[in-house]
Order: C-alpha cells, then structure tokens, then sequence
C-alpha cells in the first residue's frame, strides 16, 4: 500500500515538474498580439531579443500623456484595434500613438507618436505574422484613423 | 433514510436554481477593469456573460468548433455549445439572453448582446465591452448598426445567463 502511495507521489511530482517546464517553455520570449479580429484568434507572433530590446528603447523615449481620459487605449471598435505585447517585464497595449503599460504599480498610459505601433507592424511583416490583406486593411485603417 | 432525502432535495434544489436563467445588465467595469478579463475574453464571451480567459470559440466545448467563416457554420458551432436558434430577436424565452451573430465573411465573426433595458451591447476581441457601434452610436437594433466590416446578418440565439456578471450558464471555451 505505501509503496503504490510512493510511486502516486513520485508520478505526482514528475507530472508537476513537467508542467512547470511547458510553462517556463511557454513564458519564454515577448508575444506580440495583432488585434484584427474580435471573434477568432488574432496572429500572433515572438519578438526576437534584438526586437524585443528596441521595444524597450522605443518606451524609454515615450512621454507621460496625463491628459489620456479613456479606460484603455484600445478603441471599442470592429476592425484593427492594435496590438497586445505580454511577456516581457511590462504588458503593453498600444494604439493611434498612445502605448498603456501594465505594471506591478498599476496602469500608466504614455505617448510615442505611434513609434511603438509602427515597429511591431514591421516587426510583424518580418516574422511573417501577418499576410497581405492583412496588411493592406491595417494600412487602411491606419490612413483612415490618422486623416 | 431522510438524510439522504434531505441531500437528494438539496441536489435537486442547486440544479433548479444552477438553471435559472436571468438577463444581465450592462457592467463593462467586470470586463474592462482587469487586463487578464479585457484582453482574454472575446464577444463570444461576452455575449454570453461568461469568463473563461480562453477568447472562447463556437463549439469548442462541444468538440464541434467552426471551420468556416459564414453564419450556417458558426451559427452550427454556437448550437452544439447549447445556444438556440430562434427566428427573431423577441423569440427567446422571457427570461433568457437573446444574442446577434454577424460575419465578416471569410475573415471573421463577431456577436451582440441584448442586455436588461433592451439595448444591444458586445465587446470587439480583447478590447473594452461598449454599448456603442462603430460610429458611436447607441445601439438599439444590431441589424442597423454601423458593423465595419461584419456585413453579413447571421440572425438572433438564445442564451442562459445568470444575474452575476461573467457567471452565464452556457458550456462555452
């Protein structure tokens, strides 16, 4: 009886331990989320560590916006909503020149001129996130937010 | 003897009270004050009041997912998690949650909710729940709305909420 309780344990522990490496596996590298879609997955893609390092030097140089009034940068609109970057030191959503970031301290939103927004964009076409329609709507919607 | 009586009534209680159905009202503060709930939650959770983190997919609890981007196929999938069809948007039992479902055909899908006071509200993928279009307006009839792109009207499904927001009743992942 102990020993089949042993061997529950062993394969308990083992199970646990495999489970906490898919995660670290999982956790490893910065997502960036492109949010086209509101029903179906979003593309998704990994930074490399040279990308994710001038995301880091792209947020270094944006400003406070204390003017921002919205709950979220993201605007509640079907179509291109902007992207999502979660894995990295800080969670990020950013939009129109704005970038949010979530920290241990709370929310703080700051202001780029869409520096952040037009790298990941690029970043995306580079890692093959995203296809050509995608890209020309996003384009488009971009033109459009910014006439 | 009549302990066992007493946890059969108990049991029979929890499920006639698990089965009622309730029509929510609009919070968006439960969807859009907590990151993890805002941006892993999709319209088809929203629609039907239910948190699972998971950008929940038609049929997926179900093992019947959609496989293509027109009304007929996610309409199937939404059914196999246990919604129903009805033929309009006052054909749902009193007390149940009525929901629109419009494609962008071949791209995407995207749904409505019709919340206590009779105006259609919905949350567009990770972004805030509103109960605006995409003009910013009110909207009191999903198949006038301003959609963008989601041109195709896919028709009106009923759904079992509960009174919590996030805590609705259909199995949906």
């Amino acid at each position: 009886m102990s020993l089949a309780l042993t061997a529950l344990a062993v394969a308990l522990a083992l199970a646990a331990c495999a489970s906490g490496s898919a995660r670290a596996a999982e956790g490893d590298g910065v997502q960036v989320t492109v949010l086209l879609y509101s029903g179906r997955p979003n593309p998704t893609f990994t930074l490399t560590a040279e990308q994710a390092e001038r995301v880091t030097q792209l947020l270094a140089a944006a400003q406070p916006d204390p003017d921002f009034r919205g709950g979220s940068v993201l605007p509640s609109i079907l179509g291109y909503n902007g992207l999502l970057v979660r894995g990295g030191a800080q969670d990020l959503a950013v939009y129109g020149g704005r970038v949010e970031i979530q920290g241990r301290e709370g929310k703080r939103i700051v202001s780029d001129g869409g520096a952040l927004e037009s790298f990941l964009l690029e970043a995306a076409t580079q890692n093959k996130a995203l296809d050509d329609e995608q890209l020309r709507f996003i384009r488009a919607s971009r033109d459009k937010q910014q006439s | 003897m009549r302990r066992r009586a007493f946890y059969a009534s108990a049991v029979l209680l929890a499920i006639a009270v698990g089965a009622c159905c309730s029509i929510p009202t609009y919070t968006p503060a439960f969807w859009n004050s907590n990151i993890q709930i805002q941006w892993d939650n999709n319209c088809y959770n929203y629609s039907n009041n239910k948190r699972t983190d998971t950008f929940a997919q038609p049929g997926r609890a179900a093992g019947a997912q959609w496989t293509a981007l027109e009304c007929n196929n996610v309409r199937t999938a939404a059914v196999a998690d246990g919604l129903v069809a009805v033929a309009g948007p006052n054909n749902c039992p009193k007390k149940e949650c009525t929901l629109a479902l419009v494609v962008d055909p071949g791209s995407d899908y995207h749904w409505y909710r019709r919340d206590q006071n009779g105006m259609w509200t919905h949350k567009p993928g990770p972004s805030p729940a509103t109960n605006l279009d995409n003009s910013g307006n009110p909207i009191p009839n999903p198949e006038t709305a301003d959609r963008g792109g989601y041109t195709d009207f896919c028709g009106y499904l009923c759904s079992c909420s509960r009174s919590t927001e996030g805590n609705g009743s259909e199995n949906i992942n």
